[in-house]
């Protein structure tokens, strides 16, 4: 075996290494994108669910027992969260919440604000009280990359 | 030809050989995930597909276009009926024409399904009114339920009062129907406390 066929036969070998290494890394990141995407289902039903149990909640804590006509009569947006820890008795009670959910041993753990919004702005936010409400629910594990954010729009009603 | 030039051949031989091999199993490998990465899409677009159709059918739990009439009526005290683990009958408007339909979702035995090499798949029933119940594999191999009262205490099974249900968990699980050397995917659901409107005004 000459020079030359030694390069050949080493030129040759570590053109199949690298296609052995580009492949594993091509099923490694595929994997990762499956499994991502399973988290991401699981993350999306603890998102809808808590979405599911805030918007059956009363608008506000006012709103709770009487109705309100004016929007004075509203919560300050300073003052959204749980006005007793522990009881999620409104909806702007999810502010400031903080969930944890272990689904088949995946860890989850969801972070709510609640904001009041202008609704010819509803992707921003305002300190202003307004008779719609905002949540934003930001939902992460420790096993997937991203951080999924689900949101839902929650308006009061009243007949005038 | 000499010793030398016989332990070059052999030598050339098994590094062939395994060469080969490398490639052979690169390509086996290849095909395996190509394999299941296609059933794991289809199996987690099934389970998409299933907790949509579920959550809209549950979302309606109670529900009546006619909601006056429907209210004059006893049944409305109780708009769930039947509730197990795995089955549940309950009254809804589904095509919100007025008139109340029953809705029965059960799981079928895993004899239905032996002929589909993964021996854990089922058919997942979904029944309006009196139809037959027709049978369409999505691979659904858990499908349970948990029920919860006001309080949101968990109610033990089986449930003797329904009426009693102010929301329930949804666990729902799919598998590939078959796979590369039954090396099976795996999606779950979990809707937990999913709450009807209508459950909450009885």
């Amino acid at each position: 075996m000459n020079l030359g066929q030694s390069l050949l036969a080493i030129g040759a070998l570590l053109i199949l290494s690298l296609t052995v290494l580009r492949m594993n890394n091509n099923i490694l990141g595929t994997e990762e994108v499956v499994l991502d995407s399973k988290i991401g289902v699981l993350a999306t039903s603890i998102g809808a669910s808590i979405i599911e149990q805030a918007t059956k909640l009363a608008f506000d804590e006012n709103t709770n027992n009487n109705s309100v006509s004016s929007i004075a009569g509203l919560t300050l947006s300073t003052d959204l969260g749980q006005e007793i820890p522990g009881i999620l008795d409104d909806f702007d009670d999810y502010h400031g919440h903080t969930q944890q959910d272990t689904i088949y041993t995946i860890p989850f753990v969801s972070e709510c604000a609640v904001t009041y919004i202008n609704p010819g702005n509803p992707n921003g936010s305002t300190t202003n009280r307004t008779w719609h409400k905002k949540l934003t629910i930001r939902i992460s594990s420790d096993f997937s990359r991203d951080t999924l954010e689900l949101s839902t729009i929650y308006s009061y009603w009243y007949f005038r | 030809m000499g010793f030398s030039t016989i332990l070059d051949i052999l030598a050339s031989v098994i590094i062939g050989g395994i060469l080969l091999t490398i490639v052979l199993r690169l390509s086996d490998s290849a095909a395996e995930k190509t394999y299941n990465y296609s059933g794991e899409l289809s199996l987690q677009q099934n389970l998409v597909t299933i907790a949509q159709i579920m959550e809209s059918d549950f979302r309606k739990i109670g529900y009546s276009k006619d909601w006056e009439s429907w209210r004059a009526n006893p049944l409305s005290n109780m708009p769930i009926f039947e509730a197990d683990s795995s089955s549940i009958k309950f009254y809804a408007d589904i095509n919100n024409d007025g008139v109340m339909d029953v809705i029965h979702y059960y799981l079928g035995p895993v004899s239905e399904l032996a002929s589909t090499p993964n021996p854990r798949d089922r058919f997942l029933y979904r029944v309006v009114n009196s139809e037959a119940p027709v049978g369409v594999n999505l691979g659904v191999t858990e499908f349970f339920m948990t029920y919860f009262d006001a309080l949101g205490t968990p109610l033990t099974l089986p449930i003797i009062a329904p009426s009693l249900i102010a929301s329930m968990e949804i666990n729902i699980k799919v598998e590939n129907v078959q796979a590369y050397d039954e090396k099976y995917s795996s999606a779950f659901w979990r809707q937990i406390r999913l709450a009807s409107r209508n459950l909450q005004y009885r």
